[in-house]
């Protein structure tokens, strides 16, 4: 048996300050159909650290997808965002936004940035339940992504 | 002697010898009686004519004695007419000096010299001064300065200029050291001849009219800092109610999240009162998020507002009546208006709100029949509905009348204000916020919104007032923008 046709758990990394958020996050994902490990960084530092496997994360996965609250603390979420875009072994990882910004200057200067979508948080928690299934059926269910393992 | 009529008898040369010396002396006798005879004649004549001149002189005298007391009558007449014209003219001169000396301005007249020819009560007492003789035929600049005398707007050197009339502020300088400000407004003054003798000029003391405009400008003054102020607090409510509003979002994402996520996960695994514990927990977040939604959409109607433009309430009635489309299938409302609702100065989508929010509580609170709902639309002119200004305006009154439950008096005024609400909410959904956004938009565009109520009838005057019990929401918006 080809180990490597296995499906195998999608990797996601959540960048989100906000425990209950978080926590939230975690909760919803534990109900998805596709196998997932979610892994969290609560700022901007932590979030490039893993990505770049630097120091304790030496031993990460890359992820197949990124959730990136914009407001973090240390490192801003666009300016994690400009990172990552500018960086060749990083750029093709989708990086949904999700935040509660509803500023038409930050959806713009998000997108101009090349985050592949922006979702605004909703404020019900039924909707938030109904975006994070969303974002599983689209980004890890409907859409291909790219081969990560490089 | 005969004297009348005495011939002349022929004297014969030689008559008779005796009677020579008797008829010589009767001859000499005869002709001296003739000679005196003639002389007499001619005496008598030179005494006629005499006669008859004195005659005429005397009737000339006559005449010339008429003529001179019908002089002296005419003179008499003309006499009195003089004396009376005479009284008439003193009567005349005492009411105009009275009138002059009563004029509420200061008056005076001088001429080409500058020197006071005459000056009214007023312009004496303005002087500070008490008799005329102070100041008539003296120079008018010595006698009450101004402030424009010697300079070049002096009114009488303007109008020596050839200005017709003067009209301009001066300072007059009375002795006791006041300035007085006035207008001065000074004409020519024309003598009989038509020719130019000086200027009348008349002084108004605009004193009274200069503390007015400073009391006045003071208070302008007092209310812009006021008004500044007052809109300073008005924003710093607005912002404190955005960002509260906004920032509660946070917390409150946090307790309606993780209420529900246990209603999900522990539905029915703990016991029955965890449940109903759960169930309020759970109804209380949500109700309050919609609490702040709803502040944050009232806050809104301040913060988002756009400019005002042509707006046509034909589309925004199709708008706010294509988002209430389940409402209105589901109640089966019938929904009309006024052919054609006009076009008005008015933030679109703010307009969408306001007959929404109108047109869904319509229906929300109707009665057991199917809602009828109608709006309407009227010009009123020169109606002083409009708040922001006092110029008179002509206003849009729209009227949404409905057929369900219909709004006791009382509460009229409190349906208007946050969150007021006159049910349970178990009667009817909502938290009350949508009349208190109805009356922001209204008031934002200049205009007044509120409420009557239809108890009865079947009214035998109007065919209008066929429909029975229920509600008419009135608003006013002014045809152009405030």
């Amino acid at each position: 048996m080809n180990l490597s046709a296995l499906p195998r758990p999608i990797e996601i990394l959540l960048v989100e300050d906000n425990p209950g958020d978080v926590r939230l996050t975690i909760e919803v994902f534990k109900e998805a159909r596709m196998q997932n490990n979610l892994h969290v960084a609560m700022d901007g530092v932590e979030a490039l650290a893993f990505l770049r496997r630097e120091g304790k994360y030496a031993q990460a996965p890359r992820p197949d997808l990124i959730l990136l609250d914009l407001n973090l603390p240390k490192k801003d979420g666009r300016e994690v965002l400009a990172e990552i875009k500018n960086d060749e072994s990083l750029k093709r990882i989708p990086v949904v936004a999700l935040t509660t910004s509803r500023s038409e200057e930050d959806i713009l200067k998000t997108y101009n940035l090349h985050v592949n979508c922006y979702i605004i948080k909703p404020v019900d928690f039924e909707q938030f339940m109904g975006v994070i299934k969303g974002i599983e059926g689209f980004w890890l269910t409907i859409v291909k992504l790219p081969d990560s393992r490089t | 002697m005969k004297e009348k009529g005495m011939r002349k008898e022929k004297s014969t040369p030689l008559s008779s010898p005796l009677e020579g010396s008797e008829a010589f002396q009767i001859t000499q006798l005869r002709r001296e009686l003739e000679t005196t005879g003639e002389h007499l004649q001619s005496v008598i004549k030179e005494r006629e004519v005499a006669n008859k001149k004195l005659s005429a002189a005397n009737e000339e005298l006559q005449n010339i004695n008429r003529e001179f007391k019908r002089a002296k009558e005419d003179l008499q007449s003309a006499n009195e007419r003089l004396a009376s014209a005479n009284e008439k003219l003193r009567n005349r001169n005492s009411e105009l000096t009275q009138i002059f000396n009563t004029a509420a301005d200061g008056m005076r007249v001088i001429d080409k010299d500058f020197i006071v020819l005459r000056i009214n009560k007023t312009l004496l007492n303005m002087a500070g001064l008490t008799s005329t003789e102070e100041v008539v035929g003296k120079k008018c600049y010595e006698a009450f300065p101004g402030s424009l005398c010697h300079t070049p707007n002096c009114p009488l050197t303007r109008i020596l200029n050839g200005e017709e009339r003067v009209e301009t502020d001066v300072e007059k300088k009375p002795k006791d050291g006041r300035t007085i400000p006035c207008i001065v407004t000074a004409t020519p003054f024309m003598g009989s001849g038509g020719e130019l003798i000086g200027i009348v000029e008349d002084f108004k003391d605009i004193s009274e009219r200069k503390k007015a405009e400073k009391d006045l400008a003071q208070r302008a003054q007092e209310l812009a800092q006021q008004a500044e102020d007052l809109d300073r607090s008005n924003r710093d409510l607005q912002q404190f109610a955005y960002v509260a509003s906004h920032d509660l979002q946070e917390p409150l994402r946090m307790v309606a999240s993780y209420v529900q996520l246990l209603a999900r996960r522990y539905k029915g695994k703990l016991d029955a009162d965890a449940d109903d514990f759960i169930a309020y927990a759970v109804d209380g977040a949500s109700r309050m998020q919609t609490m702040i939604n709803d502040l944050l959409s009232y806050s809104r109607v301040g913060t988002h507002g756009r400019e005002f433009e042509p707006t046509d309430c034909n589309a925004v009635f199709d708008l706010a009546t294509a988002n209430l489309q389940a409402a209105i299938i589901e109640s089966e409302a019938v929904i009309t208006h006024d052919d054609p609702l006009p076009t008005v100065m008015a933030d679109g989508s703010q307009l969408v709100q306001l007959f929404q929010n109108l047109i869904g509580n319509a229906i929300k609170f109707r009665s057991q029949e199917r809602p009828v709902i109608h709006i309407s639309a009227e010009l009123m002119e020169n109606v002083r509905e409009n708040v922001r200004e006092n110029a008179r305006e002509s206003t849009w009154m729209f009227s949404v009348r409905d057929n369900g439950i219909s709004i006791d008096p009382e509460y009229a005024e409190r349906i208007f204000i946050i969150f007021q609400r006159l049910h349970s909410k178990a009667e009817y959904p909502g938290t009350g916020i949508g009349l208190a956004i109805c009356k922001r938009i209204v008031e934002r565009h200049g205009g007044r919104i509120w409420v009557k109520s239809v108890e009865s009838v079947e009214s035998v005057e109007s065919v209008e007032s066929k429909q029975r019990k229920g509600a008419i929401f009135y608003f006013t918006i002014p045809k152009s923008a405030p």
